[in-house]
C-alpha cells in the first residue's frame, strides 16, 4: 500500500513538474530585483559600480545606520505611519458606512452613484492636483498631515466602498433582519453584525490602502514640503546630490522601507487572500 | 402574550404589480398556533414580515395585542422570529446568540444569564453555550434559533419554515417537540410552512393561502373535511384530491353525474344544491383515501353510484397501496388496502360514501355541495 501510495505521489510529482518550472521563472522575476536590492545595500558605494549585481564581497551594515539618519527615517517613518493610520481608519469608517447603506439599505439612486464613483475613481490624480493645491492653500491645509489624509480618504474611499460593498451584499439579509426583530438598531447592525462578518473584507482593504499611503510620493511631496513632515518615500531625496545619488545608501533605505509592509503582509497574508477571494461567509 | 389581527393588509412591491398580500383579514387568538400555509409565492411569508415589521405595510392595519403597529419598528412590536436559515451570528458564541436580544433590550447581567440558562435548558442546549454555531448540527443549530426567539418572552412567536432545512426524520421529531414547547410557553405562534402535513399536525388553526389572496382560515379537521373551494381542496391531503370534470343529467327523477367512460349516481343528498347545475359540467372532486373498492362498501350503495375502473399502476407502501385507475381519458387515485392484492389490468368498481364527495364550480372553484 505504502509503496502504492509513493507510486502515486512520485507520478503526480511529474506531472506537475512543468507547472514548478513557470512558478520558479516567475519567483525568479519577481525576488530578482529585490535580492539585488538587499545585496547592493550590503555594498560599498564603490563596490556598486564594479558589481551591481552579484553577490556582496563585504558586509558594509554601516550602510544601513547611515541611511536611517541621511533618510531622516526616526521622523519620516512616524510622519507616514500617522498618515496611513488616519487614513486606514477614516477610509474603512466612512467606507464602511457608505458600503453599508449601498449593499443594505435600498437607497433610490444607489445605483447611479456606484457608477458615479466608478467614473471619477479612474480619473488620474493629475488633472485635478493644481486646482485642489490652490484650494488648500487657502483652506490652509497645506503642510499639514490632516489635510493629506483628507485627500487620501477620498481617492481611496471609492475603491474600499466597491470591495466592502461586493461583501456585505453577499452576507444574507436574514443576518440583518433577525437583528432588527432582536431590538437592534441601524448602527448597532453595522457596528455589531455587519462588521464583524465582513471584517476579512475590512482588512483586505486596509492593507491595500495602507500600501497605497505608505508608497505615496506625488501628493505627499506636493502637500507636505516642510522637511519635519517629510514622509518615507518623500525623503529619498535625502539621497541624491545634484549630480548624483549615493546607490548603497538608497538600497539600505529601501529595504528599511519595504520591511514594514512585509511584515504586516506576512502576518495577514492568509486572511489578505481569502478577503480577496471569499465573497460571504456561511452561517 | 397578545392577539394578532390582520385588518385588510395588502402588500405592493411596485405599482401596477399584483399585490403579493392581497386584503387579508383575519384574527390569531392569544397563544393560538397559527399555521399559514401555501404553494411558493403565495404570500406567506410575506404577511408575516409584515406582523416582524421586515416588509412595510401598503394598506390595510396590523394589530398586535392593542397597538396597530403599521409605523413601529421591528424592537417595538415585541415579536421574536425564527428563521428558515437560522440566522444564528456566527461569530457569537451560542450563549452570546442567545444572550444578544437581552443586552439590546438592556436587561441586567444576572438576570440575562439566568433567562438564557433556562432556555437552554429547556432547548436542552446548555452542553454547546460555548461552542460557535458552525460547530453544531443542523439540528442544535435549529435549537439555539428556537432559544434565541425564546428568551425574549415575548408577546408573538413568528416561524418562518423552521424546520424545512432539517433532514426527514429530525424534522418529525422536531415537530412534536415545537408542539409541546408551545404547551408549555403558550405564547401567540404564528408558522410559515409550505408543507402541509406540518401544517396539519402542529396548527390550532390553519390559515390556507394562494396568491396573496386568504382562501380558507379553519381547524385542520375543518380544512380537511369541508374545504371551501378546489385550491384548498387540493392542497391538503395528500396524495391530493382526485378532480374529475362531470356533466350534470337528470333522469327518472334522480341526478347523475357524467363523465368519459363512466355515469354516476349523484347521492340524493348533495342532490339538491347541484340542481341548479342541471345540463351544465361541475367538477367532482373526491379523496384517493375515500374512493372504496366495492366489496369493502359498508352502506348500501346502489349500483349505479359506482365508478368501473381499470388498475393501471399499483404502488407498493407496505402499510397501504397508492392505486392508479383510469376509465377512459378519466384518472383517478386511489389510497386502498394491500389485503386486496390488486394487480394491473384488473377491472374493479370503486364508490365514495355520499359525504365524502366534493362539487365545486368550475369558473369561481368554490364549493358547492
Amino acid at each position: 500500500m505504502g509503496d502504492l501510495n509513493r507510486l502515486v505521489r512520485g507520478g503526480r510529482g511529474m506531472s506537475l513538474a512543468p507547472n514548478y518550472v513557470i512558478l520558479i521563472l516567475l519567483l525568479i522575476f519577481s525576488i530578482g530585483p529585490l535580492a539585488i536590492m538587499a545585496f547592493n545595500s550590503l555594498k560599498s558605494r564603490t563596490e556598486i559600480g564594479d558589481n551591481p549585481l552579484g553577490l556582496p564581497r563585504g558586509l558594509v551594515w554601516s550602510n544601513y545606520s547611515r541611511a536611517w539618519d541621511v533618510g531622516n527615517f526616526s521622523t519620516t517613518m512616524v510622519n507616514s505611519g500617522l498618515l496611513v493610520a488616519g487614513t486606514v481608519i477614516g477610509v474603512l469608517l466612512l467606507g464602511g458606512m457608505a458600503a453599508y447603506s449601498l449593499a443594505k439599505l435600498d437607497l433610490p439612486g444607489a445605483g447611479a452613484l456606484m457608477l458615479f464613483l466608478l467614473v471619477v475613481s479612474s480619473l488620474p490624480i493629475h488633472l485635478f492636483l493644481v486646482p485642489l493645491f490652490v484650494l488648500w492653500r487657502e483652506l490652509g491645509l497645506l503642510n499639514s498631515f490632516h489635510g493629506l489624509i483628507l485627500i487620501y480618504i477620498a481617492l481611496n474611499a471609492p475603491l474600499a466602498i466597491f470591495l466592502l460593498r461586493s461583501y456585505m451584499v453577499q452576507l444574507p439579509r436574514d443576518f440583518e433582519d433577525a437583528a432588527r426583530v432582536d431590538g437592534a438598531g441601524e448602527w448597532q447592525i453595522f457596528a455589531k453584525i455587519v462588521v464583524p462578518l465582513s471584517w476579512p473584507g475590512f482588512l483586505t482593504v486596509g492593507l491595500v490602502v495602507a500600501l497605497s499611503v505608505w508608497n505615496e510620493f506625488l501628493l505627499a511631496t506636493v502637500f507636505l514640503q516642510d522637511e519635519s513632515k517629510f514622509t518615507v518615500v518623500t525623503s529619498y531625496q535625502n539621497f541624491a546630490t545634484r549630480f548624483s545619488r549615493d546607490w548603497s545608501l538608497t538600497s539600505a533605505a529601501s529595504v528599511m522601507m519595504i520591511v514594514p509592509i512585509i511584515v504586516i503582509f506576512l502576518i495577514f497574508q492568509r486572511r489578505f487572500i481569502e478577503g480577496m477571494t471569499q465573497g460571504g461567509m456561511k452561517g | 402574550m397578545a392577539r394578532v389581527i390582520f385588518d385588510g393588509v395588502s402588500k405592493l412591491y411596485g405599482a401596477g404589480q399584483t399585490p403579493a398580500v392581497n386584503n387579508l383579514s383575519m384574527e390569531i387568538e392569544d397563544r393560538e398556533f397559527l399555521v399559514l400555509v401555501g404553494p411558493s409565492g403565495c404570500g406567506k411569508s410575506t404577511a408575516m414580515r409584515m406582523v416582524a415589521g421586515l416588509e412595510e405595510i401598503s394598506g390595510g392595519r396590523i394589530i398586535i395585542g392593542d397597538r396597530v403597529v403599521n409605523d413601529l419598528p421591528p424592537k417595538d412590536r415585541d415579536v421574536a422570529m425564527v428563521f428558515q436559515s437560522y440566522a444564528l451570528y456566527p461569530h457569537m458564541t451560542v450563549r452570546d446568540n442567545l444572550a444578544y436580544p437581552l443586552k439590546l433590550r438592556k436587561i441586567p447581567k444576572g438576570e440575562r444569564e439566568t433567562r438564557v440558562r433556562e432556555a437552554a435548558r429547556l432547548l436542552d442546549i446548555e452542553g454547546f453555550l460555548d461552542r460557535k454555531p458552525k460547530a453544531l448540527s443542523g439540528g442544535q443549530r435549529q435549537r439555539v434559533a428556537l432559544g434565541r426567539a425564546i428568551v425574549r418572552n415575548a408577546d408573538v412567536f413568528l416561524m418562518d419554515e423552521p424546520l424545512s432545512n432539517l433532514d426527514a426524520k429530525l424534522r418529525v421529531q422536531t415537530r412534536a417537540e415545537l408542539i409541546k414547547l408551545h404547551d408549555r410557553v403558550q405564547t401567540t405562534t404564528i408558522y410559515v410552512t409550505h408543507d402541509q402535513t406540518e401544517a396539519m399536525t402542529m396548527g390550532d388553526r390553519i390559515a390556507v393561502m394562494s396568491l396573496g389572496v386568504l382562501q380558507q382560515l379553519d381547524t385542520p379537521q375543518n380544512l380537511y373535511d369541508h374545504p371551501a373551494n378546489k385550491f384548498v381542496a387540493g392542497f391538503i391531503g395528500s396524495p391530493s384530491m382526485n378532480f374529475v370534470d362531470v356533466h350534470l343529467q337528470a333522469a327518472d327523477g334522480k341526478l347523475f353525474a357524467n363523465a368519459d367512460g363512466f355515469r354516476m349516481r349523484v347521492p340524493d343528498a348533495k342532490g339538491r344544491s347541484l340542481q341548479k347545475y342541471l345540463g351544465e359540467t361541475v367538477t367532482l372532486g373526491v379523496r384517493p383515501e375515500h374512493l372504496v373498492e366495492r366489496s369493502r362498501i359498508n352502506i348500501n350503495m346502489p349500483p349505479d353510484a359506482t365508478i368501473p375502473v381499470k388498475v393501471d399502476v399499483v404502488e407498493l407502501l407496505g402499510n397501504e397501496i397508492f392505486v392508479y385507475l383510469t376509465n377512459g381519458n378519466t384518472t383517478l387515485t386511489a389510497r386502498m388496502d394491500p389485503d386486496l392484492k390488486l394487480e394491473r389490468g384488473q377491472e374493479i368498481e370503486v364508490a365514495a360514501e355520499p359525504d365524502r364527495l366534493h362539487f365545486f364550480d368550475p369558473k369561481s372553484e368554490e364549493v358547492v355541495a
